[in-house]
């Protein structure tokens, strides 16, 4: 699964994402944590990106990309996965990707979190 | 050594909350306890307090890395065969070879497939179960080849029982390698342990069918004599200390090593006597044997009220003959 193509209005769609395991009743109470958590997450992410530290902002995608999985969020991983490779790219100095690029990837990431629900 | 009727216990080192939550969760339904540990150091250290039956461990940790961990795992004898799961978050053919080299028993990668990862710790548990039996089992000492600590404790506890029931005669004896400290300063280690292979190999080719010789320590050997008197136990660790004596070590001819022996026992049922008290008296006089100068039997007396031992007839020799 990869990062939807069109990223012109990342902020367009707000339908809620829930969990894959919303109907496992043993993992209830760690996607109610995950989604309660997010908000944490997201103020971290933000305020990395702000001060354009991004190694941070690239270990934070990882944790995210790392714990969404399991918490069955996979098009939270994906975007997560996106944004930290362009990053690792970036760091490695072979992408040719632009800086708006990478924003959107950031803003991509952002807004799919913003969109988790228990 | 683990009790049958609670769950094993696995460890899960790894610097993730969520991986713990998940893990947790996912392995509710597994007849295992889970444990956590956020780093390599808490880690090892729960490893060596509580000694689990399973290890999962992660690779990819800040600070303590995880092969560092296994490193020390392996290192120590009190982890060493707690069985490790490594996971990672590469498929790294490196990072596999180098961790079953390092005596990891099994690799898995993130993201865990909660499934997978259910089987194989079931598969590692099962394993480390039928090894557990084993050691448990095979009651020899790997060097010399007599029985270890455990297989003496088992059967103290029965010839004690017996003899409590039945009254019929039992003694013990406890035979210490002289100088044997010695014996390793100055030729090695090596020569050490041939001396103990030596003298095991003499203990039992000394002992009757139903004796039971027992490695007891570094350089100690336990005999067990049922059915047989002091006196006629007396013939026997003589025996041993005299065929000792008399080897010629084909390395180091020009030397001989001695033993000394603590020996007591009873023809019959004592008042009050409890097996602790048995070799307390043995290897009082043990020492009693080491003071008087050494290569010699002496036999202690279990009889109530008794403190001293009296040496009994061994004549010391002052040189190897011929």
């Amino acid at each position: 699964m990869s990062v939807p193509p069109s990223s012109n209005n990342p902020h367009a769609s707000n339908t809620p994402i829930v969990s894959e395991f919303a109907t496992d009743p043993d993992m209830a109470e760690l996607v109610a944590l995950f989604v309660q958590e997010m908000p944490a997450r997201l103020a971290s992410l933000k305020a990395s990106w702000q001060s354009q530290e991004l190694s941070e902002v690239q270990r934070l995608a990882h944790q995210i990309k790392g714990a969404s999985g399991g918490y069955g969020f996979s098009q939270v991983g994906s975007a997560a996965a996106a944004l930290e490779k362009s990053l690792i790219a970036l760091s490695e100095g072979s992408s040719r990707s632009s800086t708006d690029e990478l924003r959107s990837k950031f803003d991509e990431l952002i807004s799919i979190c913003q969109r988790v629900r228990t | 050594m683990p009790e049958t009727d609670s769950k094993p216990q696995v460890l899960l080192i790894d610097d993730s909350v969520d991986v713990h939550r998940l893990v947790k969760v996912r392995l509710k339904a597994e007849p295992v306890e889970v444990i956590s540990a956020m780093n390599g150091n808490d880690g090892f250290e729960m490893a060596r307090a509580v000694n689990p039956s399973l290890i999962l461990l992660d690779l990819d940790m800040p600070g303590v890395d995880g092969f560092e961990v296994l490193r020390k795992l392996k290192a120590d004898n009190n982890t060493a065969s707690i069985a490790v799961i490594v996971v990672s978050g590469l498929d790294s053919c490196a990072d596999k070879v180098m961790a079953f080299d390092l005596g990891a028993t099994d690799y898995i990668t993130k993201p865990l497939e909660f499934a997978e990862l259910r089987a194989r710790m079931r598969s590692a548990l099962r394993t480390q179960r039928l090894l557990a039996l084993l050691a448990e089992r095979a009651e020899v000492d790997g060097l010399t080849g007599l029985g270890n600590r455990q297989q003496f404790n088992r059967r103290w506890e029965q010839e004690f029982a017996s003899f409590s029931r039945y009254g019929t005669p039992l003694t013990f004896a406890i035979l210490d390698v002289d100088h044997f400290k010695k014996v390793n300063d100055t030729f090695g280690h090596p020569a050490g342990d041939e001396v103990l292979q030596g003298f095991a190999k003499i203990v039992q080719a000394c002992i009757r069918n139903t004796d039971i010789a027992c490695r007891f320590g570094g350089e100690e050997v336990a005999l067990i004599m049922p059915h047989t008197s002091p006196a006629d136990a007396q013939v026997v660790a003589e025996r041993i200390r005299a065929a000792l004596q008399a080897h010629v070590w084909p390395r180091h001819p020009e030397h001989f090593v001695t033993v000394s022996i603590g020996l007591t026992g009873a023809s019959g049922l004592i008042e009050g006597l409890t097996k602790e008290r048995w070799l307390e008296t043995a290897d009082q006089a043990l020492y009693n044997a080491k003071r008087s100068g050494r290569n010699r039997v002496v036999v202690g007396s279990l009889q109530p009220g008794a403190t001293t031992s009296s040496p009994a007839a061994a004549n010391p020799p002052a040189a190897r003959a011929g």
